[in-house]
């Protein structure tokens, strides 16, 4: 993932657990992705810490109640915000038996305000169907923020569930901010291939390069491959990637994807590239040729590699 | 000065802040705070609105021990 692309999405993630908008902080860009990271983590703690106490005591209280009183009373009284920090303070189970009387509207609106890390138990006991609806609701609300914080922590039927309910556009979206590098090579890994092709002609039809090759970075080597192979057997994906490519700025995270492409298909794509790069000053032809060194596929471009060293 | 605005936003997390940070001007870790701040206590309004509007909702006949647990 490109540092920019990483800091977007971690400032977007910061804006929302603080109730601000993403504007607001734009002079985060400046800083590394990590750090804002952190930062989040931090301020996410410290609001959970403020009000420990008196959380706790409610968790406490609403032992004496049944659960349909206290899905009433998350609802009406509580609101997602305080109702989804309750949740940290609440026995799984129990949370698990409140849950079930939520609507779903409000279990999204929940989903936007936990803590996934405080409330993994509870997470792993809701039933797969249950999550795939409020993944539906997330997903029409595009709050692909809220759904990439969920994903590390849903079983494999519940992925699996949601795969099921939610469209390609939306999935790649969701896999832009998944914040856990390893477990998002997993989730790619239970994705039927008929998806994969499906996330690269998504990526084309409504132009989420960026956001496609910041995904084929952080995948391993074998799924980079899979994805790439998937866009580059494309015709029209093709012609579009290369366009992104060429507009964005992506040559890098694009190079990198040639890498992990089968021989036949990186071929296709060197020569797609012909036409533009040759437009290119010569400079910015040094530029690409050094990225594609690092990238260890300089040697596999075929004609592609003869414009590049071309002066 | 940035020493003063570095240790602003450290209270107001209540944890020593990431180190990259320091790249910031004063006015941007002021800011930052001021956001820390807010959201804290958003967050704790929101609590005491709630939990009274909550009680409404209690059965009768729990109010009383559902207030002696809230304190």
């Amino acid at each position: 993932m490109s540092d920019a692309l990483r800091v977007r999405a971690e400032v977007i993630k910061l804006a929302r657990l603080l109730g601000r908008e993403a504007d607001d902080l734009a002079y985060l860009h400046q800083v590394h992705p990590a750090a804002i990271r952190r930062l989040r983590e931090q301020a996410t703690d410290m609001l959970f810490e403020a009000q420990s106490r008196r959380l706790r005591r409610l968790a406490r209280a609403s032992r004496l109640l049944p659960p349909t009183v206290l899905a009433t009373i998350a609802e009406r009284a509580f609101g997602p915000l305080l109702a989804g920090r309750v949740t940290g303070y609440l026995a799984p189970a129990r949370a698990g038996e409140v849950a079930a009387k939520l609507s779903v509207a409000f279990r999204a609106d929940l989903a936007v305000e936990m803590d996934p890390r405080r409330t993994s138990d509870v997470i792993a006991r809701l039933p797969a169907q249950s999550i795939a609806e409020v993944a539906r609701e997330l997903g029409q609300r595009e709050e692909y923020v809220t759904m990439g914080r969920f994903a590390g922590q849903l079983t494999d039927e519940a992925l699996r569930a949601v795969f099921a309910v939610v469209d390609d556009a939306a999935l790649l979206r969701v896999a832009f901010v998944i914040e856990d590098g390893e477990r998002l090579d997993h989730v790619f890994g239970l994705l039927p291939a008929p998806r994969r092709a499906g996330f690269v002609r998504a990526a084309a039809a409504v132009d989420l390069w960026p956001e496609a090759l910041d995904l084929l970075s952080r995948l391993s080597e074998r799924r980079c491959g899979e994805l790439a192979d998937a866009a580059a057997a494309q015709e029209a994906v093709l012609h579009s990637i290369v366009r992104a490519a060429q507009d964005d700025d992506l040559w890098n995270a694009l190079l990198r994807a040639a890498r992990a492409m089968g021989d036949e298909n990186r071929r296709r794509l060197a020569e797609r590239l012909v036409g533009p790069v040759s437009e290119l000053n010569q400079t910015q032809r040094e530029h690409i040729a050094e990225l594609a060194r690092d990238a260890g596929v300089f040697d596999g471009l075929g004609a592609l590699r003869a414009v590049l060293e071309s002066r | 000065m940035h020493h003063d605005a570095l240790q602003a936003l450290q209270e107001e997390l209540g944890t020593v802040p990431p180190d990259d940070l320091a790249v910031l001007s004063d006015g941007q870790l002021r800011a930052l705070a001021t956001a820390v701040r807010e959201a804290r206590e958003r967050q704790s309004a929101a609590l005491d609105d709630a939990t009274e509007s909550a009680l409404g909702y209690v059965p009768r006949l729990l109010r009383a021990p559902v207030r002696r647990i809230l304190g």
